[in-house]
């Protein structure tokens, strides 16, 4: 059954791209055409909303706060009925304008997540139904954000100093952050009741992350970026630059003007960053990706500069957009199957790039790799060492113990049998951590195939590999007010090669430093301080319990005001 | 020999304190200057009862002459401001010499503090959510907080004009003698006192801090229903087709109870502008502290602000949340510094909300430390005093 499809006009960026605009070519300045595909076997339909199986618009009246009819109808093609167009109407600020863009962006951001050159597999929602709700007019607030105890997306406007409405769903840079809120919870959900600061800055990196790899996913965007930036990604740009429009509506926390939300590109350390919250904390680890990114683009903007056996080179300008899209294919690929690895439990960033290393690794080991690929993990470790967050590059190594391969035909078994599932990790307990006499949980595992390489003869290598992770708890005392114990959820990953049954990556993390633990105590008792802890609040940050002093609900402090930025 | 007498009235849930003063003259006798803090009561629940004001502004009258020497309206909640204009309509008048209002309350605050008058606006459009609740379905808790926080909204909005009661409070003072006050106001020259030396601790001058934790608001209109004003349409009422029905009501049970959390929010924030207010007089330190809540407590503790003393009005009549438990040691350490006696006053009622007083935590608290007194154990409109000799 063919593939069906709706075609939408997706904003490039916010309007805070003027700059930009004129670089911008095309009829219609500032948006460009996409089209949003569902495979044929979905059992899927598009619908007014716009609404599909996954992904559905819930508009609110703003005068009355009352649910509307959907704001946009879907515009069935004659010839393919299945599939047709979403248009919305002139006005780029009317509810349909804001419905396609932020369910366009979110689609586009899903199935860029979720493709065969990411994860290669479809992620489950953390809160356990099939359908995210994306709600593009929720009110008022300069703010946007994820909320699993309500399955939603929720973008709010507000006014800015000269009273004009800025609606956070209009920014592609929002929408797609927000969407990488609900993708990582769909993968890591142990992160949204995080206890150490790292753990929540985290999913604040990984959906500014995922951002810009969004951004990236525009040609006229990266065309227009590089021709200000003479072919460079150094200095301010759109794609280090998170939410533009929105960082110039609203100063900064010190009163100070802005030109985004946040930048990603910067020399922080983890020193330079000690005691901050998790939003500046978050840029630490987003520079690295960063700054990866960066030095990916400059060696393959360099290699499409040199002559072919002919002698010709290519034009500079074509070169560096070539190179900017294969930076792209590999850094996607580099991120998010890092993320794909992580452990449950708590984490630092020194598990995100002990993870990332290993991924891929397992997808091209060292010994298989181009002198390029290697220096490309050895400059991402030594990041990591640069801002004090590991003291040498070998602390990011992974390992692929030998012990842990099953035989090839064992593969397909361990991924559907809880019972062989926990015979393996009870046998391999040592190899993985597990603490004597701690209990554990497997987690449902996950077949993910994925492209490893570029294409030979129209066919892209593919690795097809089953993900299991293990989860248990370590206990430590907790200082705060509370002086109780907390529970701290921690885990393993393990990858193996389907074909084989070869071990590709054993990850695992620690949550027992002092030093994370110290930092576990400063984030409760700055809580405390503050105030925020609301005990029973469904919507708010918690305790978990009155044995337990971990936090529940922590994502929700990206969000909450006074905490947000 | 002259006594300092802080006099409390049973107006239900609301205050009426009046604290009288005796000061020398420059001719070597005596003279009573009259301080009157807040009027006014909830206007929902049993607490309520506008009649009960009649009597009491009376005895106030008739103890003062009929002008009390300062006025201070130590925050805009109605159980604070009600109950001089209540009174007047009944044909019971009181004026002052000097009016103190909380400095939020300046009719130009707003257009002063840009980041304040943004957080009005949310409490603005918060208000009329609620009240688009209510005309929905009938909910007492939210009724009642509505109207306490409703003297904030312009006189009309949502059909209700409590602003009229503060309007009321700008006025019953001379215009020279009446100023908007914060704890950075220079008050020389500002009250009648001469031997009373009076220092205000709270609020700040910019109060946008205390609402910080102001969330979102799920509408953004920018005209205020007035009352009498068109419905709005009635929105949908089962999803839209393809949208998972669960989620589509989740998500609107979610918003009607982010509402009731921001209405709290807004009502806390109210409460952490009241003027907090030091006395001290011939070695007596009084402190009343209004409806001071956690936020304000914690900026007093953290600029030096809070010293012991010998009386205080206990804050939010007598909630958890206008206590701060582990601060209580700087106000009323364990002995008495000069071994005089110690005194807090609680003007509360029963009834009205779940959680106020809190009887068996902030005021067994206060009464481990000194004597404590109970509005509630008096008559309704009936009276209680606590004398300082000076």
């Amino acid at each position: 059954m063919p593939d069906i499809f709706a075609e939408v006009d997706l904003l490039i960026q916010d309007a805070s791209v003027s700059q930009l605009e004129s670089r911008i070519g095309g009829s219609d300045a500032g948006k460009e055409r996409k089209k949003l595909i569902i495979p044929g076997d979905a059992n899927d339909r598009f619908l007014d909303g716009p609404a599909c199986r996954r992904i559905a618009v819930v508009d609110f009246d703003p005068a009355s706060g009352d649910p509307l009819p959907p704001p946009v109808v879907f515009t069935p093609f004659a010839s393919n009925p299945r599939s047709g167009r979403y248009v919305a109407d002139s006005d780029p600020t009317s509810a349909a304008s804001i419905a396609v863009n932020t369910f366009g962006t979110v689609f586009q951001t899903v199935r860029m997540f979720e493709g065969p050159e990411a994860l290669g597999r479809q992620v489950d929602w953390a809160f356990g139904s099939e359908q995210l709700l994306v709600v593009p007019r929720a009110g008022e607030w300069a703010n946007a954000f994820y909320d699993r105890g309500t399955r939603s997306l929720q973008f709010f406007s507000f006014l800015d100093d000269d009273g004009k409405r800025v609606y956070t769903g209009l920014s592609r840079d929002i929408v797609s952050h927000e969407c990488g809120h609900a993708l990582l919870d769909a993968v890591v959900p142990s992160l949204y009741d995080s206890s150490t600061p790292q753990s929540v800055a985290l999913h604040e990196a990984v959906a500014d992350l995922v951002a810009v790899i969004m951004a990236l996913d525009s040609s006229r965007l990266r065309q227009a970026v590089l021709a200000l930036g003479d072919n460079s990604l150094s200095g301010p740009n759109a794609f280090n630059n998170i939410a533009e429009e929105f960082g110039m509506a609203r100063p900064g926390a010190d009163g100070m003007a802005r030109t985004a939300l946040r930048a990603l590109q910067n020399d922080s350390t983890l020193e330079t960053l000690a005691g901050e919250r998790p939003h500046m904390l978050s840029t630490l680890l987003s520079a690295i990706f960063y700054d990866t990114l960066s030095k990916i683009f400059m060696a393959r903007f360099e290699d499409e500069q040199m002559t072919d056996d002919a002698g010709v080179a290519l034009p500079r300008e074509e070169a560096a957009n070539k190179a900017l899209g294969t930076a792209l294919i590999i850094f996607r690929r580099f991120l998010l199957r890092g993320i794909d690895y992580l452990p449950p439990g708590e984490l630092s960033f020194a598990d995100v790039g002990r993870a990332t290393l290993a991924a891929d690794r397992a997808a091209r080991p060292d010994a298989d790799s181009s002198v390029a690929l290697i220096e490309q993990r050895k400059g991402f470790a030594e990041n990591f060492v640069k801002r004090l967050i590991v003291a040498k590059a070998g602390d990011l190594d992974g390992a692929q113990p030998k012990k842990l391969d099953v035989p090839a035909d064992r593969v397909g078994q361990l991924h559907v049998s809880d019972w062989a599932a926990y015979q393996y990790v009870t046998h391999h307990r040592a190899t993985l951590g597990i603490p004597k006499g701690s209990s554990f949980t497997v987690l449902p595992r996950v077949d993910s195939t994925k492209v490893i390489g570029p294409k030979r003869d129209g066919v892209a290598p593919v690795q097809r590999e089953l993900i299991l992770k293990v989860a248990w708890n370590h206990t430590e005392d907790a200082t705060g007010r509370a002086r109780r114990m907390r529970v701290v959820p921690t885990g393993a990953t393990v990858a193996l090669k389907w074909e084989t049954g070869e071990c590709l990556a054993l990850v695992r993390s620690d949550v027992t430093s002092a030093d994370q633990q110290r930092e576990r105590d400063r984030l409760l008792v700055e809580l405390e301080h503050e105030g925020v802890l609301e005990p029973d609040d469904e919507a708010g940050v918690g305790l978990r319990g009155a044995g337990d002093a971990g936090l529940h609900g922590s994502h929700r402090l990206l969000h909450l005001a006074g905490w947000d930025a | 020999m002259s006594e300092l007498v802080v006099r409390s009235y049973n107006v239900g849930f609301g205050d009426a304190i009046l604290v009288s003063i005796p000061e020398a003259t420059n001719a070597g006798a005596e003279e009573t200057r009259h301080l009157l803090i807040d009027v006014g009561n909830l206007l929902a629940g049993d607490g309520n009862d506008d009649k009960v004001f009649t009597g009491v502004v009376q005895d106030i009258s008739d103890r003062t002459g009929g002008t009390v020497d300062l006025y201070l309206m130590t925050h805009e909640h109605l159980d604070h401001v009600q109950g001089l204009l209540a009174a007047e309509r009944a044909g019971v008048e009181l004026a002052a010499r000097h009016a103190w209002l909380t400095g939020s309350a300046h009719p130009a605050y707003y257009e002063t503090h840009p980041e304040a008058k943004e957080k009005m606006r949310t409490l603005q459009l918060s208000l009329a959510e609620a009240h688009r609740m209510l005309q929905a379905e009938p909910d007492p808790w939210l009724e009642m907080m509505v109207r306490n926080n409703s003297a904030m909204l312009p006189p009309g909005a949502l059909g209700l004009r409590t602003s009229d009661y503060v309007d009321h409070l700008r006025g019953i003072a001379p215009e020279d003698q009446t100023h908007y006050v914060d704890n950075t106001t220079d008050i020389v020259g500002k009250h009648p006192f001469h031997e009373a030396v009076l220092r205000i601790l709270a609020p700040e001058e910019d109060t946008s801090s205390y609402y910080r934790k102001l969330g979102p608001t799920h509408t953004t209109a920018d005209e205020l229903p007035a009352a009498g004003a068109a419905e709005a349409p009635a929105g949908l009422s089962v999803p839209p087709v393809g949208v998972d029905p669960g989620a589509f009501y989740d998500l609107q049970a979610s918003r009607r109870k982010s509402t009731r959390r921001q209405i709290m929010e807004i009502d806390k924030a109210n409460n952490n502008t009241s003027v907090v207010l030091e006395l001290e007089w011939r070695g007596w330190r009084l402190l009343f502290a209004g409806d001071a809540e956690l936020g304000s407590w914690k900026l007093m503790h953290e600029q030096n602000l809070i010293k012991p003393v010998h009386f205080v009005k206990v804050s939010h009549h007598g909630s958890h949340n206008g206590t701060y438990d582990e601060l209580f040691d700087e106000l009323m350490p364990a002995e008495s510094p000069d071994g005089r006696e110690r005194h807090a006053l609680v003007s509360t009622h029963d009834g009205d909300w779940d959680s106020v007083p809190d009887t068996d935590g902030t005021l067994s608290l206060y009464s481990s430390r000194c004597t404590l007194h109970d509005t509630r154990a008096l008559a309704h409109g009936a009276f209680l005093e606590i004398r300082f000799p000076g």
